[in-house]
């Protein structure tokens, strides 16, 4: 196991960097210079410009920049936000704490939620709860993310204000104690985290109902029911583990998405997080924030594809077997 | 829709309030909700409009301008001043300070003020307003609470140019290299001489201003705090102003007022937004060069229509490059009437007609909905007299690249003027990219002389009569097609009490006299 992952650590290496360098590319290729958008809407003289692109080292050749940056990088330092006006680190820091609550929260709602209902699916199969769950989980999962939010908005935070309606804390939450301020995320966090897991849960729901079924089916079901094994132990200790593999892999490859694409539902509900960020500084062409968000997300694809590997490998005994073998 | 607003709001820019003032209960948090967060805490590399309008609350300046410029420069009421004056001369302004501290209790004093216009006028910070001070040739503190502006002439708007921007203090900003301003996190200065300063900043999320321990006890302002809430959505920050979240939201959509209006104790206020939207036609390249088919293409496009039914009626067509709301414009000048027939009438004297149309690629810039729509009823517009338009958006780099570069027909852009109109880097003839902004090549010896006398007018009534003779030429000679001015409309919810909207380019202008009810 740790040959897999050491293995899988340093084929990323490359991967990350060239996914770095290609973004680079793709920026400084886009037409226009980032200058313009620190202009304003009026009139500015030249020589105002050329200051400006000096003191943000705009003036400087794209391979020199290029160069410098990854330098800088390497030591830790990602560079100066020109859209933000601050260290590019300090951005990140900022973003990545509520991004990660967010995607625990959607994680936890699609993984949970998404289980519990294919489970509920399969022990009812073929009967009316099944269809009414699978039409649901359709239309679920083919909702725009924005619609979904703002019917979210409208129900839980205006017709009947349970959650908040924005933002990733209360006014002046600043002053209160952890615990209560940790409540506090947690209440905001609520509606942003279902209007993310929700439509992946169906998804999930809808991969582990036919993996389920299949599974039922399967010589070991078979074996372990004609050894009296109860209804709810062959689901969960036997069927459960041979379908899980998709949803893992699925849920593995979510996890990079959760964080760097939770775009929609972030502006939608106000919640400071990475896929703002991103988008803002793809916007603003806020290069050196371009380049330290893509570097993160292409590290939490490497880790999310390991993860999924790994819990494959925990949890189906088979993959194990095959991985040893071909050792 | 400006009958139904108007019913709603008294005149524009003011909410139905009580007598100002009268009445007032101090305490309490003002909730604004933004769709944009703050870029930089210092005024002086700051581009965003927010940051810039919150800047103002904190570093306050010598004066606060009345909103009055329609009939005369606009005047002032002292801030940190106390009074001034200006000499025999006529080109020595001197500016005598109130007694006033910073909120950490260091005096504030001429040096700050000296300081600020180093700062202002120096060339590694780049402020995009140093044009305002050109003119200034040197600043000296004579004593603690006295400054004298030296000016290389007389002219009407010195005192606009020494009152503009925030006084910072010279013991906290001079510890940063100008070299270093543009890469400074300015969000850790919190100081203040402003009703508020700074007390927390979440980027993304919510910015704090609190009152200003040294703002005195019994005057402005009002509120305890000021929050803004950063929700990118707009949609989400009207639900928030129904539901009594926020308190205030600045820059509802047009085709969004009515419905906001109706809400239970909401307020609309919309107010004049220093701006205005035209269509530039590429002067270098033909036919655009000639002034007779872009005076065609002027009266084949009607701006009435687009005003209702693209701005729901807040706005007004514009008559020229000189703000209707400006005190240079001259009222006698009114826009090119839409007459199609006789656009037609001249495009067919040039040799277009129905086997030869124009044709020409009509570009703006992506993801500002309204331009992008008012491309698309040009191309209908236009083709009601047989010429073919192509509308077509360019993100934003892309867009400004191609029209420096001349690689453009025609295009839909606007400006937007924080202060002067600084009208000679747009039509000067010395003004062609990459000096200046003058991008459809504009060239007439007579508006670069007019532009000449303005800049040499010594009070503003000369001005003014040189103004009205450069609109006159321009207007004739149609480089834009002058499309509208815009209004930008706020709106406040139910416990907002006295806020006023009625500076240019400062809607929170009077944020420290507005107050909330309990």
């Amino acid at each position: 196991m740790l040959g897999l992952v050491g293995r899988r650590l340093l084929s990323g290496i490359p991967l990350v960097l060239g996914v770095v360098t290609l973004t680079f590319l793709l920026v400084e290729a886009a037409p226009g210079r980032p200058v313009d958008l620190l202009l304003g809407d009026g009139p500015v003289p030249p020589e105002t410009r050329a200051r400006i692109e000096a003191a943000y080292g705009l003036d400087r050749p794209p391979l020199a920049r290029y160069l410098t940056w990854i330098g800088h990088a390497a030591r830790g330092d990602l560079g100066w936000s020109l859209s933000r006006g601050r260290p590019v680190s300090r951005v990140l820091a900022d973003a990545l704490p509520p991004t990660l609550g967010l995607a625990a929260g959607a994680l936890a709602v699609e993984l949970l939620l998404g289980v519990a209902v294919g489970a509920c699916q399969v022990i009812r199969r073929g009967g009316a709860l099944d269809a009414g769950l699978s039409v649901a989980g359709l239309v679920l999962a083919s909702a725009p993310t924005f619609w979904l939010g703002l019917m979210a908005i409208l129900l839980l935070a205006v017709a009947v204000p349970v959650f908040p309606p924005s933002s990733a804390h209360s006014i002046g939450a600043a002053a209160w104690s952890f615990p209560a301020r940790l409540a506090d995320g947690v209440w905001h966090g609520v509606l942003p985290a279902l209007v993310l897991g929700v439509p992946s849960a169906a998804v999930i729901a809808r991969f582990l109902r036919a993996g389920l079924a299949t599974a039922l089916d399967e010589g070991f079901v078979l074996a372990a029911r004609a050894r009296g094994a109860s209804r709810l132990r062959v689901l969960a200790a036997h069927a459960l583990p041979a379908a899980l593999g998709p949803v893992i892999t699925l849920a593995g490859l979510q996890l990079p998405m959760l964080v760097s694409g939770a775009l929609v539902v972030e502006v939608v509900f106000g919640w400071p997080g990475m896929g703002r960020v991103t988008y803002d500084a793809v916007l603003a062409s806020d290069l050196p924030v371009v380049l330290a968000a893509v570097l993160l997300a292409t590290v939490l694809v490497v880790a999310g594809s390991l993860l999924a590997d790994v819990g494959l490998a925990l949890a189906d005994p088979r993959v194990r077997t095959h991985r040893a073998s071909s050792r | 829709m400006l009958l139904l607003s108007a019913a709603c709001c008294g005149r524009d820019g003011e909410a139905p309030a009580a007598q100002p003032g009268a009445g007032a209960q101090r305490g309490g948090t003002l909730v604004i909700g933004s769709t944009v967060d703050a870029d930089a805490w210092n005024e002086y590399v700051s581009q965003q409009t927010l940051a810039v309008n919150l800047l103002h609350r904190i570093y306050a300046r010598l004066g606060q301008e009345q909103g009055d410029a329609r009939e005369h420069p606009p005047t002032f009421a002292p801030v940190l001043a106390e009074s001034w004056s200006v000499a025999a001369d006529g080109v020595t302004l001197t500016v005598k300070l109130k007694p006033a501290s910073w909120s950490d209790g260091t005096p504030l004093t001429a040096a700050d003020v000296h300081y600020t216009w180093t700062a202002q006028v120096s060339p590694e910070v780049g402020w995009t307003g140093a044009s305002n001070k050109e003119r200034i040739k040197s600043v000296d503190a004579v004593d603690p609470r006295t400054v004298v502006f030296h000016f290389d002439r007389a002219y009407p708007e010195m005192l606009a140019d020494a009152m503009e921007g925030g006084i910072v203090p010279e013991h906290v900003f001079g510890k940063i290299p100008f070299a270093s301003w543009r890469t400074h996190d300015w969000s850790q200065e919190k100081i203040a001489s402003g009703p508020f300063v700074l007390s927390s900043w979440k980027p993304g999320e919510e910015i704090e201003l609190s009152r200003n321990p040294r703002s005195g006890d019994t005057g402005p302002p009002f509120v305890d705090k000021v929050v803004v809430r950063i929700v990118p959505d707009v949609g989400n920050l009207e639900t928030q102003l129904a539901a009594g979240a926020i308190d205030m939201m600045d820059g509802v959509p047009p085709q969004d007022a009515q419905r906001v209006a109706g809400t239970k104790g909401v307020t609309l206020i919309p107010y004049e937004n220093p701006m205005f939207d035209y269509v530039g036609w590429n002067g270098a390249k033909k036919p655009f060069d000639d002034p007779e088919v872009r005076r065609a293409l002027t009266l084949a496009i009607d701006r009435k229509a687009i005003v209702d039914d693209l701005l729901y009626g807040y706005g007004r067509v514009s008559t020229g490059p000189l703000l209707s709301t400006w005190w240079a414009s001259d009222p006698s000048l009114t826009a090119w009437p839409y007459d199609p027939d006789e656009a037609r009438r001249i495009l067919a004297g040039k040799g277009f007609d129905a086997a030869h149309p124009l044709s020409f690629e009509l570009t703006t810039n992506a993801g500002n909905r309204v331009r992008e729509a008012v491309t698309v009823k040009i191309q209908e517009q236009l083709g009601r007299i047989g010429v073919v338009v192509t509308p077509r958006a360019y993100e934003m780099k892309a867009f400004r690249e191609k029209n420096v570069a001349g690689k453009f027909d025609a295009y839909v852009a606007g400006w937007r003027f924080n202060g002067k109109l600084d009208l000679g880097s747009i039509f000067g003839g010395a003004a062609l990219p990459p000096n200046g902004s003058n991008v459809v090549s504009y060239r007439s010896a007579e508006a670069d002389r007019l532009l000449d006398a303005i800049g040499k007018a010594p009070d503003w009534t000369t001005a003014k009569a040189a103004y009205a003779q450069l609109a006159k030429r321009i207007h004739d000679d149609q480089p834009y097609t002058f499309l509208y001015e815009g209004k930008r409309i706020a709106a406040v919810g139910p416990r907002v009490r006295d806020m006023k909207i009625d500076v240019p380019a400062d809607p929170l202008a009077r944020l420290d006299s507005c107050w909330m009810a309990r």
